[in-house]
């Protein structure tokens, strides 16, 4: 009776194994692999937020006007906020930026579409000594140079970069 | 030869020149005594208290200008006649209005006068008339003039003292603290029952009064003690001691210039003269439900805070028993004053308001330090008030509505504080107080407790290695990134879980995300 038990529950484990699906597979992208260490350590104090749909783990793509979908397989290497704080200090370091400046940085857009656009917009606040310097919307929106989500997010990366120097060029 | 003409020399004796020395000098006291004399000038007096005759002088601006030669009774035995001799050249000085009074040493309250006379006894002094009429004959004044120049001219007035102080001859009348008159004499007039004072004003000043001009008496000191806190005000010296009366044109209507003996109010201060000034006033009767409260006669009477009158009388019993009926209010009268030429159409006022119950009083405390108490008249349109008694004594009634005073109030709460129990409120704040200590005993035992066995120094410790810096702090960091990861890979399988249910073993063909493509 004990063998015959054996055999079913064994049989049972094969029959469910048979039927599972393939390895998963995840495609991470970095924006900061180009960023140095000293740069990310840097005491500049920048604070970035972004809206709902942005603060999730996939790349997101605009599917329609009215909709936007967050990828499965396609996700951001470590957290976009992260990232996206990291590249603005890296920025800030390398043009030798004073660090008695702060910024808060509210990210509305930054996303594909299927017809290859790539669209940042965000809004920056900076403040030095208690008083707000700066105030302004940045947008930027073009075609991505090639399908698929690589050229999606060097588009992305390379808007973004944009938009921190014209950030350092309007303070100073 | 030298013989002859010695003899032909008749030689005058020497012993000649001493009758003829003596001739002269008879003469010279003849021509002194009998030619050479000053007016003999008879002067009656009421008294001759310290005249004596040879020696008591007459002078004019302190120079001597006669010697009484004679002092005898009068006729009819009711005074005495002085014998003046004037000194020669002095007949100017003998006007038909020129005066005289006898100067001796006077010490008063409101004047110390003569007192060079202690020493060189009485003298007579003169005061130069400007008739052109010779006299030699004349009736001394009991007092020196009020004003020292003879030459001054004057406008006399009548002043009606409406106080109950009675000034005193010579009191001066000042304008803004300048002296332009004084009072010359005072009387007690029957008919009105008031004193009459003659006021002489200089004629020079007398430009600065006119008709609408008030006349108070000032004391002087002034000293208030209000909410509005201490004040006091002293004008000089003299006026303290003295007192004074201030005349002012308090209306801004200029009036007619002053005559001879037109008539004044004398207002008791200047508060009163200020209110009564070109003013009549209107008559009602309050009555109050909770006895006399402190007011008086002269208590103030306000109109929507503004003072607008006084209390005249209080208590207005018609008749005296009445103040024994406790059923009964105590009524008060009150004058508001008004301008003569308002006086109807105010009246008019006030009574249709009475008629709404739009006229209402309260008797409320002077102020928080003032003892004295005020009623208040007021209109609110949403408190009406009416009263039974409409009339009394032929007068309109104000209706009273109670209102809670100061000292009401502090009545209340003293009464509620004496009815506390102190005593078992004490006991009970020392039985919580015992309980307090106990506690903060147990407490200490506790704390030292702590100390003792080192959980104090344990739990610092315990904080300091959540610090920042910690590397406990660090490694719940790490862990709480890897959580967070982990938790956004599961992410997508969780939610296609939610879509499909058995995802997690059976793949779908929807698995693929959707690629962006230039095309």
């Amino acid at each position: 009776m004990a063998k015959f038990s054996l055999i079913i529950l064994a049989s049972m484990i094969f029959a469910l194994n048979g039927c599972s699906s393939q390895v998963v597979n995840y495609d991470r992208y970095s924006l900061i692999e180009d960023v140095s260490a000293i740069s990310i350590q840097s005491n500049y104090n920048v604070e970035v937020s972004l809206n709902e749909i942005l603060n999730q783990p996939g790349i997101v793509l605009k599917t329609s006007d009215v909709s936007l979908r967050s990828a499965n397989k396609h996700l951001w290497s470590s957290s976009l906020r992260s990232q996206l704080e990291s590249i603005f200090k890296d920025v800030l370091y390398k043009e030798n930026f004073a660090k008695n400046t702060s910024f808060a940085i509210y990210v509305n857009k930054f996303n594909g579409a299927l017809d290859g656009t790539v669209e940042i917009d965000l809004s920056v606040a900076a403040f030095k000594n208690n008083k707000q310097i700066l105030f302004k919307n940045y947008v930027r929106k073009g075609k991505q140079d090639a399908s698929g989500y690589d050229a999606l997010v060097i588009k992305l990366k390379g808007f973004y970069k944009e938009i921190c120097k014209e950030i350092v060029a309007d303070i100073r | 030869m030298k013989s002859n003409l010695n003899l032909n020399k008749k030689h005058i004796s020497f012993y000649w020149f001493v009758p003829l020395l003596a001739l002269i000098i008879t003469a010279s006291l003849i021509w002194q005594n009998s030619f050479n004399k000053g007016e003999l000038v008879k002067l009656h007096i009421a008294e001759a208290t310290g005249i004596e005759i040879g020696k008591t002088l007459v002078k004019f601006h302190s120079v001597p200008v006669g010697l009484v030669e004679n002092v005898v009774l009068n006729d009819r035995l009711d005074g005495a006649v002085v014998s003046i001799r004037m000194n020669p050249n002095t007949d100017k000085l003998l006007n038909e209005d020129t005066k005289f009074w006898v100067v001796k040493p006077t010490i008063q309250t409101n004047n110390i006068s003569g007192l060079e006379t202690i020493l060189s006894g009485v003298y007579i002094q003169l005061s130069k008339g400007k008739s052109y009429h010779y006299s030699s004959e004349f009736y001394a004044v009991d007092k020196a003039p009020i004003f020292s120049d003879e030459n001054t001219e004057y406008i006399q007035l009548n002043l009606i003292g409406l106080g109950s102080k009675v000034i005193k001859n010579g009191v001066p009348i000042n304008y803004h603290g300048f002296q332009i008159g004084a009072i010359e004499s005072n009387n007690f007039d029957g008919n009105l029952g008031k004193v009459v004072y003659i006021a002489k004003i200089k004629k020079k000043f007398a430009y600065l009064i006119d008709t609408n001009s008030v006349f108070w008496i000032d004391y002087g000191i002034n000293m208030t003690f209000n909410t509005n806190g201490f004040n006091f005000n002293m004008q000089n010296l003299d006026n303290l001691i003295l007192g004074s009366i201030s005349v002012d044109n308090q209306s801004k209507l200029k009036g007619r210039q002053i005559q001879n003996n037109d008539k004044f109010d004398l207002y008791a201060n200047q508060a009163e003269a200020s209110l009564n000034k070109d003013s009549d006033s209107l008559e009602y009767v309050v009555f109050l439900k909770h006895g006399i409260q402190n007011l008086s006669a002269g208590s103030e009477v306000n109109f929507r805070g503004i003072t607008a009158g006084r209390v005249s009388i209080v208590p207005f019993f018609e008749k005296e028993t009445d103040k024994f009926d406790v059923n009964k209010d105590i009524p008060a009268l009150i004058s508001i004053s008004v301008p003569s030429k308002e006086k109807n159409a105010i009246q008019y006022k006030f009574d249709k308001l009475l008629k709404q119950g739009l006229l209402c009083a309260n008797v409320d405390s002077k102020s928080f330090i003032s003892p004295g108490s005020v009623i208040n008249l007021k209109s609110d349109t949403k408190a009406k008030c009416f009263t039974k008694t409409t009339k009394f004594r032929g007068i309109s009634v104000i209706p009273v509505v109670d209102s809670v005073s100061l000292t009401q109030e502090l009545n209340t709460f003293s009464r509620k504080l004496n009815k506390l129990d102190l005593d078992k409120l004490s006991n009970n704040l020392n039985t919580s107080l015992d309980s307090l200590n106990k506690t903060i005993l147990s407490v200490n035992e506790v704390v030292s407790e702590l100390k003792n066995k080192g959980t104090i120094s344990k739990l610092n410790s315990t904080i300091e290695s959540y610090d920042e810096n910690s590397k406990l702090y660090k490694s719940i960091t790490e862990l709480l990134d890897k959580l967070n990861n982990n938790m956004n890979e599961l992410s997508p399988t969780i939610k296609k879980l939610g879509q499909k249910s058995n995802s997690l073993v059976f793949s779908g063909s929807d698995d693929k995300d959707v690629e962006p493509s230039v095309r």
